[in-house]
């Protein structure tokens, strides 16, 4: 297996509350991989690393075999947690901006994701909904042909339908594509037949980690396995 | 990032707030509203010996603040709008990203003090025709406003830097130097003041800027102001990079 992220032994301290306590990840090259677990358990923490916003206080962590930078950045796509649209903005203004600003940006798959998911070119970020506004942003990150894909919670907070819509954009993408991905999300129900891999992780650490049809084998569904490491 | 990408960086920065702020009618309304005041004042009060044009200019002591603060507002706007992650997960230096905003701040400030020292002259103009006062004295008085207008252009990286300054360690783990910035603040802002000293202009008693002895030496000190913007803003740079708290 070849790996496209690997982290260990990572620590991670806001004062006194550790989000990452001795974290280990292996994340297997061209393959999707749900991180997983309960609010706080530190996946976001993990997940804004690998784009160097936030540095380890110790341990080691390469992302596609280079230490997390802007640099590399170049060749990440990535959806932030909690992230919202610049107010001010059109789809069209949206879809600009990455075109100028992204490299690797896809003006014209742009347009056809922004079509596919029911966006106009003259919506307004002010008038949309948050389930417009969070399809607007997947469609901004799905644009670009880079190696690494990272969504932090792309459906979070979003009505049923919008996250219907982003999961059918999803697996269209990941059909044809070669594309490491890496999803952190709590809406397994929806999104577990998507995932290759999958990393479980509490308090820090991992708690679980393996291909999905190996731990279903195992385990039973990813449901289960989630309800009784953190249930 | 090309100049391409930098230039777009920089009209990103500045469409976003402006836009929607001069879209605004009752942002209009109350422009209309001071104006109509003002010209109503100088009408009846004005004349030789009345309200004279450059008490306006008084009001430009409270720019630097303005100024500090618009790019305060720009580097805080990532964190109230939640894009920061947007931001800072771009492919570019820090340096660059937080540049493209001093940047546009800079344009803001210059703009915004370009249109204040035109109004203050139309109203100069304004009273000089209702009063007939005649012109001799016309290019005395834009002569001291391009005073002002140039000392506000030098002071406004300084107190710019400043105001990105404090943004960012106020979202960093250095946010306890957060009350010791703001106290810099009020002494940076205060220039104008400083240069002005207890100018009494209406007994021709002014000094600084308003009697005209300030403008010899203040443009040394242009090269110190701008080296210590310099240090205020890589300060910044350095908090985004290593310090801020995610």
């Amino acid at each position: 297996m070849t790996v496209a992220i690997k982290g260990a032994g990572i620590t991670k301290s806001y004062g006194k509350r550790r989000a990452l306590d001795g974290f280990d990840i292996e994340v297997p090259e061209y393959a999707i991989t749900a991180i997983l677990g309960p609010n706080g358990a530190g996946k976001s923490t993990f997940m804004r690393m690998l784009t160097g916003m936030v540095e380890p206080d110790s341990g080691t962590l390469t992302v596609l075999g280079e230490r997390p930078s802007w640099q590399n950045n170049r060749r990440i796509s990535y959806l932030p947690d909690r992230a919202r649209w610049y107010q001010g903005h059109t789809v069209e203004k949206a879809i600009e901006w990455g075109a100028r600003l992204l490299p690797e940006f896809r003006k014209d798959e742009a347009w056809e994701l922004a079509g596919s998911l029911g966006l106009e070119a003259d919506l307004e970020t002010e008038g949309m909904s948050k389930g417009q506004e969070a399809r607007l942003m997947l469609a901004l990150c799905l644009a670009r042909e880079v190696p690494l894909l990272i969504l932090d919670e792309p459906f979070s907070g979003i009505d049923m339908l919008s996250r219907e819509k982003i999961v059918a954009a999803l697996i269209d993408s990941f059909s044809t594509r070669r594309q490491t991905v890496l999803i952190c999300t709590h809406e397994i129900a929806e999104t577990e037949s998507l995932f290759d891999h999958a990393v479980f992780v509490n308090d820090g650490r991992t708690a679980l980690a393996g291909s999905v049809e190996d731990l279903r084998a195992e385990r039973g569904s990813m449901q289960d396995i989630y309800r009784r490491i953190y249930g | 990032m090309n100049n391409g990408q930098f230039a777009f960086l920089i009209r990103h920065e500045l469409k976003l707030e402006s836009c929607k702020r001069f879209a605004r009618s009752w942002y209009w309304i109350y422009i209309a509203a001071v104006a109509v005041v003002l010209f109503v004042a100088v009408a009846i009060w004005g004349g030789a010996e009345g309200l004279k044009s450059e008490y306006l200019l008084l009001f430009s002591f409270g720019l630097p603040f303005v100024f500090c603060m618009i790019a305060f507002q720009k580097l805080k706007r990532e964190w109230t709008g939640n894009t920061l992650g947007w931001w800072l997960a771009l492919p570019y230096p820090r340096s660059r990203l937080l540049l493209a905003k001093l940047a546009a701040s800079f344009g803001l400030a210059v703009g915004i003090s370009v249109l204040f020292f035109a109004g203050v002259a139309i109203v100069e103009t304004f009273n000089l025709l209702v009063h007939r006062l005649g012109f001799g004295g016309f290019g005395k008085f834009v002569k001291l406003e391009l005073h002002f207008l140039l000392i506000l252009v030098v002071i406004t990286p300084i107190m710019q830097a400043l105001g990105l300054l404090i943004a960012a360690v106020s979202k960093s783990s250095l946010r306890p130097l957060t009350p010791l910035l703001w106290i810099t603040f009020g002494l940076f802002g205060n220039v104008l003041n400083y240069l002005n000293g207890p100018a009494d202009i209406e007994h021709g008693e002014a000094w600084g800027l308003f009697g005209g002895s300030v403008t010899g030496w203040i443009w040394l000190a242009v090269p110190v102001i701008w080296l210590v913007a310099a240090l205020l803003f890589a300060g910044a740079v350095n908090v985004c990079k290593k310090y801020l708290v995610l």
